[in-house]
């Protein structure tokens, strides 16, 4: 008799570890599947975006709580994704396009009353880059804004 | 005195005067040591814009000409003071070895403003009212008078620094007294010079008539606070002797030194803020330009405004209930700087004292990083001209 209720227990107990087993490889193959999926849509976004490359290293870094990676959003993150690499290659293009990139190109040539002239001469250009960029920069909080909703229910804060 | 209040009729002068040509008007006083140099671009607008041919143009000038002499073109100080770009640029008499007042020239859309400050009325803009932001105040007034004194004729007008240190050091454009400090001249006989005046006869032959002879005496340039321990017991009173008087007994060396330890120079430094980047909803963060050393080295940095930081973040929950979240971090890139010195001036040699001007130029990228994928947040350039601090030991 006792060997028999040692024979249920420990019966009970594997099928209990298995299901845990098999829940957690299942968690974990979930979580690598959109670790992947993000992981993609990051790579996409990286593509395009002309402020520069990725760092591998510091998206590991900021994806390596598994809370988090849970807790994302993905169509969110592709919103926010899109958003920001919008905002931030419309400046660039803009820069381009209007002669300003070309404008700090040459000032970057002059040295002290040189460039001091230089900058006196080209006022005009100086100005609407100036004006350019600031009517840019203000769109800032809503490029964020589906930034978000990437954890979900988030809120921002300052750090 | 405003230049443009000026109802003059005496006119001599001519829109083709030596007055616009900068080193004509220069040649008129022999005593300028400072090097001639290039006229800025924006001095020469400013020129053209005097020059514009009319009647009232013309009495304008033949009272300016009376009043303050020639204007010292090539010595100018540029700079943007409240969005106009403005021209300050030294008045001298031919004769005279100080300068009578300075001539400013506002930029104000398409047309010029002129107008001249002197010590007496140091507020020459008839459009802005004082204490608007970047107006010249009575401390730059005397400041800028003392510097391009030293520039143009190597003295120093104990008269004007007098007058400059008795106002705050912490105000700088403001009209904040502050205690009151005596300034004057030390002078030491250094022997006698003779000037032997010949005649020459009808015959070819020279004759001695006479000797000019004259006292030459060395200058010191001694300051002192009215501190109750003063030798002199009290009020501090030895105002500004200019030169001449043998025999005046300054203050002790230890009085000197303890004058030159209570100047606020140990810092040697100025910071600006270029731009501010609001960083998250309840923050904000400046970007700060300090110009510091005597080499007028700049830095260029992020900082805090308040107790929240430069970087945000998104997260679920909110205030301690935060459980997770993922981070923003700013940062500058693209930074282009390029300072240099316009001007340094020895405002007090006993104490190793100088004004350290110059310009600095910037531009710069904010960026944002997000799970590592940086974005442009901002793409910006900053101007500073004219910007001095004080420091000790420069030179």
């Amino acid at each position: 008799m006792k060997n028999q209720s040692f024979f249920i227990f420990a019966l009970l107990a594997f099928i209990l570890v298995s299901a845990c087993k098999t829940s957690e490889n299942n968690r974990e193959s979930v979580l690598d599947a959109k670790r992947m999926e993000v992981e993609a849509l990051v790579a996409k976004y990286s593509s395009e975006n002309l402020a520069g490359p990725v760092n591998w290293q510091q998206f590991n870094a900021a994806l390596k709580d598994e809370a988090v990676l849970e807790q994302m959003n993905t169509a969110q993150l592709e919103a926010c994704l899109k958003s920001m690499t919008a905002y931030s290659n419309n400046i660039i293009l803009e820069n381009r396009k209007n002669g300003c990139d070309q404008l700090q190109e040459k000032i970057k040539s002059y040295t002290g009353q040189e460039l001091k002239e230089f900058l006196e001469a080209n006022k005009d250009l100086r100005a609407s880059c100036d004006s350019l960029n600031k009517a840019y920069s203000s769109g800032f909080q809503k490029a964020l804004e589906p930034c978000k909703g990437v954890l979900g229910a988030s809120v921002e804060r300052n750090k | 005195m405003l230049l443009s209040s000026a109802l003059g009729l005496r006119a001599q002068g001519s829109i083709s005067d030596p007055f616009f040509n900068h080193g004509q008007a220069r040649s008129l006083n022999s005593r300028i040591i400072a090097p001639l140099q290039p006229v800025p671009g924006f001095v020469n607008q400013a020129i053209a814009g005097m020059r514009v041919s009319n009647n009232r143009n013309l009495v304008r000038l033949a009272h300016l000409k009376d009043d303050y002499g020639y204007a010292v073109w090539d010595q100018a100080k540029t700079f943007t003071a409240a969005g106009r770009q403005t021209a300050l640029i030294p008045m001298v008499r031919p004769e005279d070895d100080a300068i009578t007042g300075i001539l400013v020239a506002v930029k104000d859309g398409a047309t010029f403003r002129y107008g001249v400050m002197d010590t007496g009325t140091p507020f020459p803009y008839a459009s802005a009212a004082t204490g608007t932001p970047g107006m010249p105040g009575m401390r730059d007034v005397l400041a800028l008078s003392v510097l391009f004194n030293r520039t143009l004729f190597g003295e120093v007008d104990c008269d004007l620094v007098q007058a400059l240190r008795a106002l705050s050091n912490n105000n700088v454009r403001g009209q904040t007294a502050g205690s009151p400090k005596s300034c004057y001249v030390q002078t030491t006989y250094a022997g006698q010079n003779c000037d032997h005046i010949y005649g020459t006869y009808p015959d070819g032959t020279m004759q001695y008539l006479y000797s000019d002879c004259y006292d030459i005496y060395n200058y010191s340039f001694i300051c002192d606070t009215d501190s109750a321990d003063n030798d002199d017991g009290g009020s501090g009173g030895g105002s500004g002797g200019s030169g001449g008087g043998n025999g005046s007994s300054g203050p002790g060396e230890g009085d000197n030194e303890s004058f030159c330890e209570s100047l606020d120079v140990h810092k040697c430094t100025t910071t600006r803020v270029l731009s501010t980047v609001p960083s998250g909803i309840h923050g904000s963060c400046s970007i700060v330009c300090r110009l510091s050393g005597c080499g007028f080295q700049s830095n260029v940095f992020l900082q805090p405004n308040g107790i929240a930081g430069c970087g945000f973040s998104i997260g679920t929950g909110s205030g301690h209930g935060i459980s997770i979240s993922l981070d923003f971090t700013v940062s500058i890139q693209n930074l282009y700087t390029n300072s240099y010195i316009n001007s340094v001036s020895t405002l007090d040699s006993d104490c190793r004292v100088s004004s350290i001007c110059g310009d600095f130029f910037c531009s710069y990228d904010v960026v944002i990083s997000w799970i590592g994928i940086p974005y442009i947040w901002e793409r910006n350039s900053a101007e500073l001209s004219n910007i001095c601090y004080t420091c000790r030991n420069c030179q």
